[in-house]
């Protein structure tokens, strides 16, 4: 009950003028860096530390949490119209989302995308505030084994993401990982596959490989068309429709409960979030064929589950005072600034800015929704522009997307190199996603396990001697096989096989 | 059937140098995995996928549709991006992203030059304006560092 | 006639030109290419600092980051730089030590490449952390226990070639035991980790520790330089083991062969900033230390004293295969 008062004080806090002011810029700022292709938040907020320290401390963090939470909204919003994902955690709106804007269905995927990141995210914040330091306690058993075992688990989610054949899918799924591996090893520190390129030495990130892999090469594609063939897409209403919220109300529950709890565990991308969202709803519908076609549940899952994640990511550092991430290091370095040290005495020692946040965050998200709504009906006529004109746009805003996350001439190299690679890999019929998802468990899953063997000095029962760990690894092993109990997956299986060859 | 063959090649041709670099770096002793025993693990099963479907493929007459009716614009497209990656550095991002929007409409929107620049002149404009003076963003000033 | 005008215009542009050529140092802003990430406590150091100098300069000091391969890219970037102190580096000194100890012929070399312009000495402390319901309170108990069970005990440490890994190596060098070192990440992780258990002890930075000793949960078994934070924490040195010295320092850095003047007007605005009440309060209240150097004497020695320590260690050690 009392957290219930706290928080509403909180939002009182947070609705005074001035927090309120910066509130709004922050969530503004936020879709726009979300928007923007390889502009993140880390980026965003790393410009406005000379602000630091100037402005009032609440009100400056406000609106730094409002730029994290607003480019979770936004990111999704190039995903869907030009396949562009705004932020890593939107690639996988971009298997459903622009194919529903192919079919003219782009503003009830915008819409729905909105509606369901305000929810995730609402419903999160209060299960902040009620569950964080539970959680935070909880996301502490997480040692290397765990975070091992989880990653076997999330690998397992591989069987649901693919469309086509299983054996392309985990060729892309190791390639990505392999790929992931270039760079300075984590655990021993030896230079891997660098050729002593220096650039190298920090490995390939994430964000120019997707902007390359899915907005790049799905440019290429279009041009490749037959002359005078215009890339148009036809515009079909601008929200979505009964039907669609039918579709979608069990895949927004779901995906923010799955949001929420994968957030709150330390050092976790968000993207794994929506990785597993999807799989969940591939695996619970009733015509998985439609996923990567244009099913509203695709993007509703997801896009519910990376606002939860976003704002459940919040626990570790609020309740513990850890940083897990890098804009959590920043948001870190601003608490510090002004003197607020983040630690497990945070939410006691200074109960305003702890509740002032969480109360900002709230109104934050409702702010969001409102604001991103009418934008539907601006950004559809974005599609409306002839691809003759678009697509160059397009093009300089993967560039810029690229270079700014480093200043780096190195991103823009590969971007071009996994535009072109993406062009080949749909011409030849291999999918991005397990790619994408080997590049970000792959890297994950190695250092936990070589971690664990090193704590364990070389004994593989430490997965399955430690509770949690044994819980994931039972679970990721009826994964596993689960496909093979279940006749119907059988039936759809054996009708892949016999299709595709 | 020689393009559907091509593909499991570069599988394994990619996999045999993974291998090898893998195993290079250390597969590691004693229950401590090292730096190459992922890479090699991971070749070595792209390695076997490939194999399999090299078999498989091989067996059968795989009819591979895949043809590309513009090279020319894909060419284009590319080695737009790469100049672009080579001269931003040096001519600065206006003057870049000028060039990069004039030619993409000339040559592959083909359309006529008075519209290119038109069309160039303006994107660079509204994106010196927005990227640099509102976001700030780092990008390089070069050649026209004297204007900005 | 034509060429007269022509001639005329050309003198009285070079004319106005003579004024602009002989404006004293600085007249147009300053970079400050910091090789650390934006917010961290290397970073925020600096941001502070430019921020005065901007004021005693009166001309802007912009903080550009450049974290990129360990800050190699920076380093080369303005080793490269024209030497004329408008482009200038600020970095962990350790970071550039490295690169130059485990590669002196390589792309970055401190005394090489750079001159030192002022370097702020032991500016945050490296503590050895046990959780404050475990056995090691001193680094007797730590070492008498590890004698007893040989690389049984674990140690969380940072990534390859950073001090919160290499000390741990010189504290086992020193003291013949064998721990089991856990590469994680950064402070974070560590810390993290041994929160939940998974290691006994963990190395870290005193300012990300903190909160938590305040809080009871993790207790302060030593620290490499005395911490303006946790002042009841004895120093490795004090506990028997002078070897264990990576300090951190940071360093402003200019490229080698900037001339002396611009040098000492960069020195001096520092040591006026640094001397600002209000920014050493708030450097002290964020547990900065703020032992300030200048002096090209002194800095070299410092210098040199930090690639000695650094070449203590093989290349390999450091994260820097040679080339």
């Amino acid at each position: 009950m009392e957290t219930l008062v706290a928080l509403a004080q909180g939002a009182l806090t947070a609705a005074a003028p001035l927090n309120l002011l910066y509130g709004f810029v922050g969530v503004l700022l936020g879709t726009l860096v979300g928007v923007l292709p390889g502009l993140g938040p880390a980026g965003a907020i790393a410009l406005l530390l000379p602000l630091a320290l100037h402005a009032p401390p609440l009100a400056y963090l406000i609106m730094l949490f409002g730029i994290t939470y607003g480019a979770q909204y936004g990111g999704s919003t190039t995903s869907i119209l030009v396949n562009i994902p705004g932020e890593a955690s939107s690639v996988i709106t971009c298997l459903d989302g622009y194919a529903m804007a192919r079919q003219g269905r782009a503003g009830p995927a915008l819409g729905m995308a909105a509606f369901g990141s305000f929810i995730g995210g609402t419903l999160a914040l209060f299960g902040v505030a009620f569950l964080a330091p539970a959680l935070a306690e909880f996301g502490l058993h997480f040692g290397p084994p765990e975070y091992a075992a989880l990653m076997l688990f999330g690998l397992t989610a591989l069987v649901y993401l693919a469309q086509g054949p299983m054996d392309k899918a985990l060729l892309m799924a190791l390639f990505g990982a392999l790929l992931a591996s270039i760079g300075l090893d984590p655990v021993s520190g030896t230079p891997r596959f660098t050729f002593d390129i220096l650039i190298l030495r920090d490995g390939i990130g994430l964000t120019p490989v997707v902007i390359g892999l899915f907005g790049v090469s799905e440019v290429l594609l279009n041009l490749d068309a037959k002359a005078g063939e215009v890339f148009h897409s036809k515009v079909l209403g601008l929200l979505p429709t009964a039907q669609d919220w039918r579709d979608s109300t069990a895949p927004i529950a779901r995906g923010t409960l799955l949001g929420f709890f994968i957030g709150s565990i330390p050092g976790l991308n968000v993207v794994i979030a929506t990785f597993a969202s999807y799989a969940l709803e591939k695996k619970l519908s009733k015509h998985p064929e439609k996923f990567g076609k244009g099913a509203i549940e695709g993007v509703a899952g997801p896009e519910t589950a990376n606002n939860a994640a976003s704002c459940s990511g919040w626990i570790p550092l609020l309740s513990l005072g850890l940083p897990t991430g890098s804009v959590t290091a920043l948001i870190f370095g601003a608490l510090m600034i002004h003197g607020l040290a983040p630690g497990p005495l945070f939410i006691t020692n200074s109960p305003e800015v702890f509740w002032g946040l969480l109360g900002s965050m709230i109104i934050g998200n409702a702010i969001l929704l409102v604001l991103n709504l009418p934008l539907i009906g601006l950004w559809i006529k974005i599609l409306r522009i002839p691809y003759y004109y678009l697509f160059p746009l397009i093009v300089l805003f993967s560039i810029i997307g690229a270079y700014t996350g480093s200043a780096s001439i190195g991103d823009v190299v590969i971007t071009i190199a996994f535009g072109f690679l993406g062009y080949l890999m749909k011409k030849f019929a291999y999918e991005a996603a397990p790619m994408v998802l080997g590049l970000v468990v792959g890297p994950l899953l190695e250092t936990a396990i070589r971690r664990s063997m090193i704590m364990s000095r070389g004994s593989a029962m430490i997965f399955f001697n430690r509770p949690i760990a044994a819980v994931f690894m039972a679970l990721a092993l009826f994964m596993l096989l689960s496909p093979l109990l279940t006749r119907r997956r059988l039936g759809h299986e054996i009708i892949e096989k016999l299709e595709d060859h | 059937m020689k393009k559907a063959v091509s593909i499991p090649l570069y599988w394994l041709f990619l996999a045999s140098y993974f291998g090898y670099a893998g195993y290079n770096l250390g597969l590691g002793a004693g229950g401590r995995p090292g730096a190459g025993f992922f890479p090699f693990g991971a070749a070595l099963a792209i390695g076997a996928i490939a194999l399999a479907r090299l078999i498989r493929l091989a067996s059968e007459s795989a009819i591979f549709a895949t043809t590309t009716s513009e090279w020319r614009r894909i060419i284009c497209v590319i080695v737009g991006m790469a100049a672009y990656a080579l001269l931003l550095d040096p001519l600065g991002f206006a003057l870049c992203t000028f060039l990069l929007m004039a030619a993409y409409l000339k040559l592959v929107a083909v359309q006529s030059l008075r519209l290119s620049l038109g069309f160039a002149a303006g994107v660079a404009f509204f994106a010196h304006l927005f990227f640099d003076s509102l976001l700030n963003a780092q990008l390089p000033r070069g050649l026209l560092a004297w204007l900005l | 006639m034509k060429h007269t005008r022509l001639a005329l215009l050309a003198l009285a542009l070079l004319l106005m030109a003579v004024p602009l050529l002989a404006q004293p140092f600085p007249n147009k802003p300053v970079e400050l290419v910091v090789t650390s990430n934006p917010g961290g406590g290397v970073d925020l150091l600096f941001r502070l600092l430019a921020e005065e100098m901007s004021k005693i300069l009166k001309t802007q000091v912009n903080v550009a980051n450049q974290a990129t391969a360990s800050g190699a890219i920076g380093a080369e970037k303005v080793a490269s730089a024209k030497k004329d102190g408008y482009t200038l580096m600020g970095s962990l000194l350790g970071q550039i030590a490295t690169m130059s100890a485990a590669n002196p012929k390589g792309p970055v070399n401190l005394t090489r490449d750079f001159q030192p312009i002022a370097i702020l000495h032991g500016y945050a402390a490296v503590i050895l952390l046990s959780r404050a319901d475990s056995e090691f309170k001193t680094l007797k108990d730590v070492v008498a226990l590890a004698q007893k069970k040989p690389g049984e005990i674990i140690v969380g440490v940072g990534p390859t070639g950073t001090s919160l890994t290499l000390e741990i190596e010189l504290l086992k060098r020193a003291a013949k035991i064998d721990v089991t070192s856990l590469p994680l990440a950064g402070s974070a992780q560590t810390i993290t980790n041994l929160l939940g258990g998974h290691v006994q002890l963990a190395m870290a930075s005193d300012v990300a520790a903190l909160a938590h000793i305040k809080a009871g949960k993790l207790h302060g078994v030593a620290v490499d330089v005395n911490s303006i934070s946790l002042p009841e924490v004895a120093t490795f040195a004090k506990q028997g083991f002078p070897q264990v010295n990576l300090l951190a320092h940071l360093a402003f850095l200019a490229p080698k062969g900037t001339p002396d003047a611009v040098v000492k007007t960069l020195a001096d605005s520092i040591r006026k900033a640094m001397q600002e009440p209000k920014l050493q309060e708030s450097l002290k209240t964020r547990g900065y230390n703020v032992d300030l150097r200048t002096g090209t004497a002194e800095l070299n020695k410092l210098v040199k004293e930090e690639i000695d320590k650094y070449s203590r260690f093989s290349a390999d050690e450091l994260g820097w295969k040679a080339q």
